[in-house]
Formats: C-alpha cells, structure tokens, sequence
C-alpha cells in the first residue's frame, strides 16, 4: 500500500465532507478524496440548503460559509399556456438568525464544506477517482481494506465510506446497491443567469439581501410528473427544470425541451428577462425511496448521501449531511473499538433508522408505485385551478347565484379523481416546490 | 491533461478526456432502437443516429448518467472519466 488511513472517504460533497469533517474532528485519521478537481466541480442541485440541519454540522453556519440568500419567499405556480396561479409566503423571520433556507452554489459551498474537513485534519486529495475497492479475506468473509485509484495507486484503509454520489459504481461494484430503474430516476437540467441584485429585488419583490424559490407545476413540463424552479442567488437566479427519466423518453419531451418551453412560458420570461446565461448543468436525482437503498454497511465499508438513496421528497443535500455525519461518527466509533467489521458497522444502519428522515422514507416507500399508476395529478389540478381563477376573476353581467353555478360546472367538469387534492400535496412535498 | 473548454452550444467547461469514458457494446443495436432516448434525455447531445450509426460526441458529456439509465437494451457502457477531467462546475 502506499499510504494507509484509518479511513478514506470517497467523494467531497456534502455526505462526504460531513463525514470526513465528523470523523476528522474525533481524532481519525481521514483521507478525502474527490475526483473533480475541486470539491463541488461535479455537482449541481435545487438551489437551497437547510439551515436546521446544516448546524448540525456547523454550529452558526452561516457566519463564515458562502451563502448567497436567505430565501423568505416561497410560492408555488400553477402553470397553464397564459395564465397562473399563485400560492405562497412570505415570512421575514426566516431572513434573521438562525434562518430557515438558504440559496448556495455549490461549487463554493462544497468546497467550503470540504475545507472544514481539512481544517478539522483530513488530507484531502483533488482529481482522485476511485475505480476500485481493494479486499482481504476475513475467514468466510472479505473485508474493504483500502481503494484503487485511476492512476493505480493503492491506498489503504480500515473503513472507507462511499459518499460518491448518486451514479455509486463503487457501491454497486460492492454489491451493496442494484441498478436504479429509470423510472426511480428524475433527471434535472439547470441553467445559471447572472442578474443585478437591484432586478433580483424588484421582480421577486424582496427585501435588500433576501431571497425567494419559486416551483412551478404544469403545462410547460409536457406531459411528465416533472417541476421547474427558480432561486434566486445574489446576482443570479438558478433555474432547474426537470421530471421522471422513464416519463421522458414516453413523452418524447427532453430535459433541453422543457427548459426551453420553460423559459419561454409568457409569465416566466418576465422574471428572467436580460439575464444571460452563465452555466449550465445536469444531473439526476434517486427518487426511488426505501426500496431503492441500498445495504448501507458491510465488512470495512459505509455508504452515505445519494450513494445510499437518502432521499426524502425535495431533501437531498441535507439529508446526505447527516447520515454522512452519522457515518463519519460509527467510523470513529470503530476505531475506538479497534473493530471495523460489519457487526460494529451496521451501528450506522441503527442510527440512520431511528432519524426523522428514515422513517419517512419508510413510510413514503408506496408513493413511487402511486404516481407511476396515477401521473396526472398534478396537471388536473393546475387546469382546474387555472380555469376556474379565469372564471372566478372574469367581470360579467350574471347574478351571484349563476357565477357559483359557472363555477360548481367548472369543477365537475374535470372529473378531478378524489384523491387529487392529495396527490398534489404529496407531489409539492416530493418535488422542489417549498 | 487535455485543455477546460467550453462547449459551443452549452455554457458549460469541459476537460475531454483524452479517450472515451463511453461506448456502445453493441454498435448494432441502436438501429431497431425506437425513438433513441438517450439522445432524447441527454442534456448536451453526445448522441446522434448518422446514417444508420449512432454517433458520440463523448468530449461533449456532462456526467448526469441519464443515458445509459434510460437505454432500453443497457447498451451505454458508461464510466466515469479520469479525475480533474471532464465538466468542472464554476457555480
């Protein structure tokens, strides 16, 4: 080998760097390693860090890391071809410590994560791909006891933690996770805008220094279970547009499709107008759930982030936070018990599964299966809404009693399933809406 | 090292590996392929069907792994491309 760690973590976005931070901070000696050529080069998503569970982290967070707006605007649109509607909140508390969200860029925000690791005592090392791991026999058993780099370098470990993002060939190379079928998969497209503060303020209708995340439903996303969002950044908006990957290809409408239709919805243009494009991203999300996760421990071996589907509806970045925390901690709990076998290791699957977010996921493990039978929900609801809102604000010369009427037919026209109200709640709940 | 560049089509820094992260196992298949999805799903257009051939401009790939996640008969061999290179995210 030539070097040996107590413990390698392989990926420095935020399961990673939390992991390694949490590990580091107990006296373990950690190796970080990342193959983009900084923390964050790789990675893209929604816009809008937690601030509950990032102090988890990071106690006071928000004094020292590269934030961009602390979001006190939420609204959802209802989208049809001319028209919206609109439901949202505005709270201004959430723009005062301890905040509720903020907007970040990942490339600054991982790499700050990332530097915390380093400050704690982990070596991190930049444009490492891990393309193997390396085994011993243990008896009946083989245990993870270091990787193998691109470059073929070997380097050992006594517990090495995948935290290397949603694609996991590691993880799957381990035999810890199967491939992810295409309709667990949403796939995103992002574009980065630049706009002056001032504008960002004025079309958003913010105060100085505040932000706002706009979700949107409906017509411009084609026919796929899909949503669009914006976030607004200090001097850019990040919008991201996206659905299911299987619904995409039988609707025959790409991720290039709905964010051009997106961007050219009569309603959205104005918010974005001038704004010149200064990056473009891609990247896909396991939505799949608990059937979807993988085993999360084995001999010599941990899995975090969205190697192990810790995904909870629109939570993601947290989410891998913590259950990297969780694992950067049992990895120092087995190096206090000089044991890095599967019995001490699976202390972690214990820990995640006692944590606000595994239960959840426990318990939405139906939903996939639900809108995959019934994925119309969201757009018989934004019709509804869109046509009753014309009727309801249209001026005319009828009683009060025949606008009601006009109304009531409107709704029953629909032919809304009961269960569409519902659905709706828990789609904005699953999709980057609030 | 190959050198960042951007794409022409799309605002985003691309080191191309210097050779391909990505090939079909069969070149064949893609011709009874309905509707080519991957060229479809692909967020900057690495694939194109050219004269009964599918082509990939893999210099062009940003990593997302929708390809190979939606083609019908698993036919994308897909890896990741040598650390430091490929897209490299500025914001």
């Amino acid at each position: 080998m030539d070097a040996h760690f107590d413990c390698i973590v392989v990926g420095a976005g935020p399961a990673g760097a939390a992991a390694a931070l949490t590990a580091a901070k107990d006296g373990v000696n950690v190796a970080l390693l990342e193959r983009g050529q900084f923390p964050g080069a790789k990675n893209m998503f929604g816009g809008a860090i937690y601030s509950e569970p990032t102090r988890e982290i990071i106690p006071a967070f928000w004094e020292e890391a590269p934030l961009e707006r602390p979001l006190v605007n939420a609204t959802v649109w209802f989208l049809e071809e001319d028209s919206a509607v609109m439901a949202g909140f505005c709270g201004l508390e959430f723009g005062q410590a301890p905040y509720n969200r903020f907007t970040v860029l990942r490339s600054k925000f991982d790499r700050w994560l990332a530097g915390k690791a380093v400050e704690a005592g982990a070596q991190l090392f930049t444009s490492a791909l891990v393309t193997e791991l390396v085994y011993q026999r243990r008896g009946l058993h083989r245990a993870v006891v270091g990787v193998k780099t691109a470059e073929g370098e070997q380097l050992g470990a006594k517990v090495v933690i995948l935290a290397e993002g949603m694609l996991a060939p590691l993880t799957e190379q381990a035999g810890l996770r199967q491939p992810i079928p295409a309709y667990a998969l949403a796939h995103y497209v992002q574009e980065v805008l630049a706009l002056d503060s001032e504008k960002i303020e004025d079309r958003f209708n913010l105060p100085p220094r505040m932000g706002a995340a706009y979700g949107f439903v409906g017509s411009p996303m084609g026919g796929v279970v899909g949503k669009a969002g914006i976030w607004t950044n200090k001097d850019s908006v990040s919008i991201t547009v996206g659905g299911y990957l299987d619904q995409m290809a039988d609707k025959r409408i790409g991720p290039r499709t709905m964010l051009a239709r997106f961007k050219q919805h009569p309603l959205v243009k104005k918010l974005l107008a001038g704004a010149q494009v200064l990056e473009y991203k891609a990247h896909m999300i396991p939505k799949g759930g608990y059937r979807f996760m993988p085993k999360l421990y084995a001999d010599g071996v941990l899995v975090a982030g969205d190697a192990a589907v810790t995904i909870s509806g629109q939570r993601g970045t947290d989410l891998a936070m913590l259950s990297g925390q969780a694992a950067g901690d049992v990895a120092a709990l087995a190096r206090a018990k000089e044991d890095y076998s599967a019995k001490t290791l699976a202390i972690y699957e214990h820990r995640l599964s006692n944590t606000f977010f595994m239960k959840d996921i426990k318990q939405q493990r139906q939903r996939l299966e639900y809108y995959r039978k019934n994925p119309a929900p969201d757009y018989l609801v934004s019709d509804l809404l869109n046509k009753l809102a014309y009727e309801f604000f249209k001026v005319d010369m009828t009683t009060h009693q025949e606008k009601l009427a006009k109304l009531k037919a409107i709704f029953w026209q629909e032919q809304l399933p009961w269960t569409s109200i519902s659905d709706l709640y828990a789609g904005m709940q699953d999709w980057k809406v609030f | 090292m190959s050198e960042t560049r951007q794409l022409e089509e799309y605002a985003v820094l691309v080191v191309a590996p210097e050779k391909p992260h990505m090939y079909l196992k069969r070149k064949g298949a893609c011709r009874e392929c309905p509707g080519h999805p991957c060229a479809l799903v692909c967020p900057t257009e690495v694939f194109a069907m050219a004269e009964e051939t599918m082509t990939i401009e893999y210099e062009k790939c940003i990593e997302c792994g929708a390809c190979f996640y939606v083609c019908p008969k698993g036919n994308i061999q897909w890896e990741y491309p040598p650390g430091g290179e490929g897209v490299t995210y500025r914001y």
